[in-house]
C-alpha cells in the first residue's frame, strides 16, 4: 500500500507539470506571435552587411537574454526519450520559445534602431546535468543595432 | 531589392503533434518491456532456487544464519514464551517437512506479525500473541512461516532482491527519470509474485495444521482477529499489496478446508504465553 504513494506523487507532479506547462506555453506563444508582428518593421539579420541604405548615425551592441525552465512533464518525457533515443520533442518548443523571446527582448532594448545586424545566439544549460538541479536553459541574443542619420523609417524607403 | 518584412507562415522547428502522444507511447513500451524483463528474470531466479540441492541450501543457510540480526526488543535469553514458541515450531517440523534449522526469535513489538528471513530464522512479534486465541491459531501462523521456509521463499526473495533490484539500479542509475518510472512497475510485479507465494504458504500451512492436530480448526483465527472489515483504502491498491487482503485469505482458507474435506475440530487452549500463566 505504501508503495503506491511514490507512484501517486509522481502522477500528481506529472499532471501539474503538464497542465501548467501547456497553459504557460500557449500564453507565451501568443505573446511571442503578437510581439513578432509588432516588431516586424525592425529587420534583424545574422549577416555583417547592412540590409538598408543610408548614412549610419551610430551603432551599438545590444543584447537580450532569457532563462526558461522545463516543467515536470517535459522533463519526464525527455527522460523517457533519453532511454530509447530520437528527437526530444518536448524540448523543441521550449528552445524555440527561448530563442524567439531572446531576439524579441533584444529588439525591445533598442526601440529607435533601424536595423539589427550581426545577430548571434548563445545557449547555456544552467544545471549542467547536476543532480537535483533545476533544468533550465539560458538563451542570449546579441547583435549590432544600426541607427540611421536621416531619421526616416528606412524600411519603407525604396532601395 | 526592397526589403519586405514578413513572418514565416509555418514553424517547422517544433513538432506539431500532441505532447502526450510521444510520452505515452514510450512509457507504455518501456513498462511492457520492464514487466517482461522482471518476469523472465524472476523465472530465472525461481529455476535456480528450485534446482538448488539440499547441500547448497544448507550451506547458504549456515552463512546467513550467522548474520541474523538481533532486533530491538528481544527478550532475555530463556524467556518462557520464546521456549514455548520454539517447542511449538519444533512440533510442526515433521509435518512441514523442514530438515534445516528453524529458530524462532520473539521480539517485543506492537505490530501483530511474524516474518521469516534467510537462515531459517522466524521472527515473531509479541503483539501476535495477543491476536490469537488458541494454540492451533498460533500454530497456523508458525506453519505459514515454516511453509515459506520449505518453499524456499526466503531464497527466492533474496535472489530476486539481488538480481532485479541490482539490475534496475544498473539500468537506471539513480539520476535518470527511468528509475521513478520503473519503480511502480517493479513493485507491481513484485507484489503480484509475493501475493501468490503468500497464498501458496497459506495452503501449505493448512496441510501442516491438519497433519499436526488432525483437523484444521483455528486456521483463520489470526486473520479474523486482524480483519477490520474494510476493503481497499484506495480502490485498486490491492494490486500493490505484498499480501492478499485478510478477507480474501480467510475465504481462500475456508474454500480449501471445504475442498479438502478437512474437519475443524476443537482448538487447544492457549497456554504458556500470557505472563503469569503456567
Amino acid at each position: 500500500m505504501e508503495s503506491l504513494f511514490p507512484l501517486l506523487f509522481w502522477a500528481v507532479l506529472l499532471v501539474l507539470g503538464f497542465v501548467f506547462g501547456q497553459l504557460n506555453e500557449k500564453r507565451h506563444y501568443r505573446s511571442i506571435r503578437e510581439r513578432e508582428q509588432a516588431w516586424l518593421h525592425l529587420p534583424a539579420t545574422a549577416s555583417r552587411y547592412r540590409l538598408l541604405p543610408g548614412q549610419v548615425a551610430r551603432s551599438e551592441l545590444v543584447g537580450g537574454s532569457v532563462v526558461v525552465s522545463v516543467d515536470y512533464f517535459k522533463r519526464a518525457a525527455a527522460g523517457l526519450r533519453s532511454v530509447v533515443g530520437g528527437p526530444v520533442k518536448s524540448y523543441e518548443s521550449l528552445l524555440d520559445r527561448a530563442k524567439r523571446e531572446a531576439v524579441l527582448r533584444l529588439k525591445e532594448s533598442c526601440p529607435g534602431a533601424h536595423e539589427i545586424v550581426n545577430l548571434r545566439l548563445e545557449t547555456a544549460s544552467l544545471s549542467k546535468n547536476a543532480r537535483g538541479a533545476i533544468g533550465a536553459v539560458e538563451v542570449f541574443a546579441f547583435a549590432t543595432a544600426i541607427y540611421l542619420a536621416d531619421q526616416v523609417d528606412a524600411a519603407t524607403k525604396p532601395a | 531589392m526592397k526589403y519586405q518584412p514578413s513572418l514565416p507562415s509555418h514553424n517547422d522547428n517544433v513538432s506539431q503533434e500532441h505532447p502526450l502522444k510521444d510520452f505515452l507511447s514510450i512509457l507504455s513500451r518501456l513498462a511492457v518491456l520492464a514487466l517482461l524483463g522482471f518476469f523472465l528474470l524472476g523465472l530465472l531466479v525461481d529455476t535456480v532456487v528450485d534446482h538448488m540441492d539440499a547441500a547448497t541450501e544448507a550451506s547458504l543457510t549456515r552463512i546467513i544464519a550467522a548474520k541474523a540480526p538481533e532486533l530491538p526488543g528481544t527478550p532475555a535469553h530463556g524467556d518462557a514464551r520464546q521456549a514455548r514458541l520454539q517447542a511449538l515450531a519444533d512440533s510442526l517440523r515433521a509435518c512441514a517437512g523442514i530438515t534445516g534449522p528453524a529458530t524462532v526469535r520473539l521480539t517485543e513489538s506492537t505490530i501483530p506479525n511474524a516474518v521469516v528471513v534467510p537462515g531459517g530464522n522466524i521472527y515473531v512479534f509479541s503483539a501476535l500473541l495477543d491476536h490469537v486465541q488458541s494454540e492451533n491459531g498460533l500454530a497456523f501462523v508458525l506453519a505459514h512461516e515454516l511453509a515459506h521456509l520449505s518453499h524456499r521463499d526466503h531464497l527466492r526473495s533474496l535472489g530476486r532482491g539481488i538480481v532485479l533490484y541490482g539490475l534496475a539500479a544498473l539500468i537506471s542509475g539513480d539520476t535518470s527519470a527511468l528509475a521513478s518510472v520503473l519503480a511502480p512497475v517493479r513493485q507491481l510485479g513484485d507484489a503480484t509474485y509475493s501475493r501468490s507465494r503468500e497464498s501458496a504458504a497459506d495452503a501449505r500451512a493448512l496441510q501442516v495444521l491438519a497433519c499436526r492436530y488432525g483437523h484444521a480448526g483455528g486456521a483463520t483465527e489470526f486473520f479474523e482477529a486482524l480483519d477490520d472489515g474494510k476493503g481497499d483504502v484506495i480502490p485498486g491498491s490491492h494490486y500493490f499489496a505484498s499480501h492478499p487482503a485478510m478477507q480474501a485469505r480467510i475465504a481462500a482458507l475456508r474454500a480449501a478446508i471445504a475442498q479438502g474435506g478437512l474437519k475443524t475440530g476443537a482448538v487447544r487452549p492457549f497456554t504458556g504465553f500470557k505472563p503469569g500463566s503456567p
